[in-house]
């Protein structure tokens, strides 16, 4: 089920919301957290019912894996045996479900072996979830934190506001919290927490329908022709890059704004997924600001356990490079995304360096600049069918094919494409909007300038702009996509 | 902040949108720009009368009104079955016809059309297909498809997304604007009309389409693995057609002389060819399965004073009689098509042939002699054409214009 279809929305939400809710008043808090896991449970089995029973099983082994680490001594080799298949268990079924291919194609192309493809579909959300649970299980392992109930463990995976595409939250910032609400806790006043939730959803469905979903054909048909083989011209191949750019942004921090907003009507706060990331000034600003949930566990269980920058400059640049090839792997099984991984960790092994071997400061618009150029590039092999289109619309951004006059309608669509961008970059962001009423888990900062005037309230006035943003989305939604072919 | 501060939040984020959910909907079943109310309040004028057009929203509506009403003859195929036909000709006029075609259909949806026009209209006696090329050239839905009662989505989602929508806001904007006579709407026959101001200098229109498009790179295995499963997805949906009695009549669509030559030139006359030769064997297959239902299978596809109709000069104040541009014919050339399978005025000598009968040899044969006279004849036209193709590029041998 998606968050933008009319069944989440006129259906499911109000159910869900209305079950809680009652659940509340009649102080029968216990049923609350039986009650949102079969609603998340039903809202994966909308998308997949099979795939219902894989994620309850490999629930059910994570969780036996962590009360059996529970009972074994901390430094006990069985305790270390029983993590390290758990790790086994989860990194198997992404292997699975989502590299088996990738593999086959890959041994096809360098061996010339031939094999059959496996084409197994894969499982929505697996990315996401088998992080969460890798973490709970190495918190166990290393001691720093509890198994609790299967029910609450299975709620916290279940969760449906970030079961599907994060953020990727960690089970010591959404655990307790649930465990608080069964208890009865009442965290603040549940109108206001809807109010928070809605405002947050009727941005995020806003930002996904109305912006990416309509900036994207712009970059979709480009990337398309690419594909085909068509050189792509000079101004073509940026509108195709700039549009992407914000299509993806758009597309994502809705998306996360959604979850956000959804968790907040239950009463949960989530952490932050996005800080205006197209405001960055350098490489590393950008990976402080640009899925911040995803960063976060790639440092805390990948490039801290890996040894991080304490084991001399050199073990830190391989162990960056490893992480960002490993975060490219982990967003797509393609040679694209690997190289968009590598790019990113040549651009931050640049930006350390630069700033520990020169040290001098760059003035804020042009580090702002550089930082885009390279980012802009990057998302080229991030949206690239194909290594060979990548190139080939790289080639074309560098002037290689020509084609640097652009038509009135055209130069319309990258004045359209600019301001977006700097509208991501200028204008406070959700959370900085909300933040008077602590829309994340994280310290928000305070928007600068007259701009920090853009606060939101929740009273009459914002519930009926709400309301009109909501609507807009809405009947943006419904639009069906237009293939006006006969038109003179 | 006081507790009823976000009372009033919700309260007004609740009275907002409903009163203005409720005033879109009223004024799009006051407007009912689709026709899926019956409830227009507002008089259709301003069109021409010899062309059609779609407008956006076409699938969910024509499941919609394939429910609603009943109907003995179905047409099924791309933007050129539904531009081309008019229900006016005297053969369809004596028939309770439905134009179920749609812009860039697939073969799954037409497929999908005859599935669904079997299970709601008990009266079905002809259904007419359009068989095109590029519709077996890939395997998938488009448009608004998947969310119409066509894909099993329900029909009360369809009326909603055509009332409380953009599109349902957009058509009634449009159908305000029509009373002044600028944009064309949907009948509740399926049928469209085509806007006066289209009717503009037709050398420029051929020429822009022509030269529209890009190469689509298709290799020959993918393309014959496609086909394949398009004829198996089409077998199952034609076969139950037959079995209830239902005559089917498939024919493939007429193209302008224009149309050939850039398709050859992309070096896909051969593919054309083939895809013909598995129509025959299809038909075959089919005409041998039980039921009462007839198939016949028909070629447009050939060239003759139709399809080989002169193209005016540039600016010239003549008219084309057949085609509106190299890909979709006009209703005169509907009304050939319709006199050759079904009877009735409007017939053109030496128009369409038996693709189920005669030597296909010798008609392919004969195509192409024709298309080498033709280029010989017609420089000018031909090294346009030419241009086009050039532009466009080939991949492979096995270039296809992606249009539909």
């Amino acid at each position: 089920m998606l968050f933008t279809s009319p069944v989440f929305l006129f259906a499911f939400l109000p159910i869900t919301l209305a079950g809680f809710l009652i659940a509340l008043r009649l102080n029968a808090t216990r049923l609350i957290v039986p009650w949102l896991l079969a609603a998340s449970m039903i809202f994966y089995a909308w998308w997949s019912p099979a795939f219902l029973a894989l994620l309850v099983g490999s629930t059910l082994v994570n969780w036996l894996c962590a009360r059996a680490m529970e009972t074994r001594a901390r430094q006990s080799f069985e305790r270390k045996a029983i993590f390290i298949a758990g790790l086994v268990w989860n990194l198997g079924l992404l292997a699975v479900f989502k590299y088996a291919d990738f593999f086959i194609d890959t041994v096809d192309r360098v061996t010339g072996a031939n094999w059959a493809l496996l084409h197994i579909i894969l499982p929505l959300g697996i990315s996401f979830f088998t992080f969460q649970k890798i973490a709970y299980l190495a918190d166990i392992h290393a001691g720093h934190a509890v198994a609790g109930r299967l029910m609450d463990f299975a709620l916290f995976v279940f969760f449906f506001p970030q079961l599907i595409a994060g953020p990727i939250v960690h089970h010591a910032e959404i655990m307790p919290q649930l465990r608080k609400l069964a208890a009865g806790h009442r965290d603040g006043d549940f109108a206001e927490h809807i109010a928070v939730g809605l405002s947050l959803l009727a941005i995020g469905l806003f930002k996904k329908i109305v912006i990416a979903d309509q900036i994207a054909p712009f970059s979709t048909s480009v990337f398309e022709m690419a594909a085909g083989g068509k050189s792509i011209g000079l101004a073509l191949a940026w509108q195709a890059a700039l549009a992407y750019t914000v299509q993806l942004y758009f597309d994502f921090s809705g998306y996360s704004d959604m979850a956000i907003g959804l968790a907040r009507m239950f009463g949960v706060r989530m952490p932050a997924n996005f800080d205006s990331p197209y405001r960055a000034t350098s490489i590393i600003d950008f990976w402080r600001r640009w899925h911040m949930t995803l960063s976060r566990f790639l440092r805390d269980y990948l490039y801290f356990p890996l040894g991080g920058n304490r084991t001399g400059p050199k073990r830190r640049y391989v162990n960056l490079m490893l992480v960002m090839l490993l975060g490219g792997l982990w967003h797509g099984a393609g040679w694209t995304y690997v190289v968009w991984g590598g790019l990113h960790g040549f651009y931050l092994f640049v930006a350390h360096l630069w700033r520990n071997s020169v040290g001098l400061a760059v003035p804020a618009i042009v580090g702002w600049a550089l930082t885009m150029l390279a980012v802009i590039v990057a998302w080229v092999f991030f949206r690239a069918p194909d290594m060979g289109s990548a190139l080939n619309v790289l080639a074309g951004m560098a002037g290689l094919h020509g084609g640097a006059a652009m038509s009135g309608e055209q130069a319309q669509v990258l004045a359209k494409i600019a301001a977006l961008i700097i509208a991501a970059a200028v204008l406070p962001n959700s959370q900085q909007m909300l933040r008077a009423f602590q829309p994340v888990l994280d310290k928000v900062a305070e928007p600068s300038g007259v701009l920090a005037r853009l606060q939101w309230r929740p009273n009459a006035g914002f519930g009926a702009l709400t309301a009109l943003v909501f609507l807009a989305a809405l009947l943006f939604s419904w639009k069906s996509s237009e293939f006006l072919y006969f038109q003179f | 902040m006081t507790k009823n501060v976000p009372r009033r939040f919700l309260t007004a984020f609740a009275a907002t949108f409903l009163a203005l959910a409720a005033l879109l909907a009223a004024h799009s079943i006051f407007v009912d720009p689709f026709g899926v109310w019956g409830t227009r309040r507002l008089p259709e004028k301003g069109y021409d009368d010899h062309g059609r057009v779609r407008v956006a929203g076409d699938r969910i509506v024509k499941a919609l009104i394939l429910s609603q009403d009943r109907f003995d003859t179905l047409l099924v195929g791309s933007s050129r079955a539904l531009i081309g036909f008019d229900p006016k000709h005297p053969t369809l006029a004596a028939r309770r016809v439905n134009n179920a075609a749609f812009n860039g259909a697939t073969n799954v949806e037409n497929a999908g059309v005859i599935d669904y026009g079997l299970a709601h209209q008990s009266g079905l006696k002809d259904i007419l297909v359009g068989v095109d090329l590029f519709a077996f050239e890939r395997f998938r839905t488009d448009g608004d498809y998947d969310q119409s009662a066509f894909a099993g989505a329900s029909p009360w989602l369809g009326y909603a997304m055509r009332t409380a929508s953009l599109d349902a806001l957009d058509g009634a904007w449009r159908f305000w604007l029509n009373v002044r006579k600028k944009t064309p709407q949907m009948t509740r026959d399926g049928f469209n009309h085509t806007p006066r101001k289209w009717l503009a200098d037709r050398r420029k229109i051929f020429t822009d389409k022509v030269s529209g498009g890009i190469a689509n790179c298709v290799d020959h295995k993918a393309l014959a693995d496609l086909s394949e499963r398009n004829f198996a997805v089409l077998e199952k949906a034609a076969a139950k057609a037959k079995a209830r009695g239902v005559n089917l009549h498939f024919y493939v669509s007429p193209q302008h002389v224009w149309a050939h030559f850039h398709e050859d030139l992309m070096g896909r006359s051969e593919v054309h060819e083939r895809f013909k030769r598995r129509l025959r064997v299809f038909a075959e297959k089919l005409a041998g399965l039980p039921g009462a239902g007839q198939v016949s299978l028909w070629d447009f596809d050939g060239l003759d004073s139709v399809t080989m109709e002169d193209v005016p000069a540039s600016g010239s104040k003549a008219d084309t009689r057949f085609f509106w541009e190299h890909s979709h014919f006009k209703t005169a050339t509907g009304d050939a098509i319709v006199a050759a399978i079904l009877g009735g005025p409007g017939a053109v000598a030496g128009f369409g042939a038996r693709l189920d009968r005669g030597d296909l040899e010798a008609q392919f044969a004969e195509t192409r002699r024709r298309l080498t006279a033709w280029a010989e004849s017609h420089p000018q036209d031909a090294s346009l054409v030419r241009r086009a193709a050039e532009r466009k590029g080939v991949c492979g041998n096995e270039a296809a214009d992606g249009e539909n």
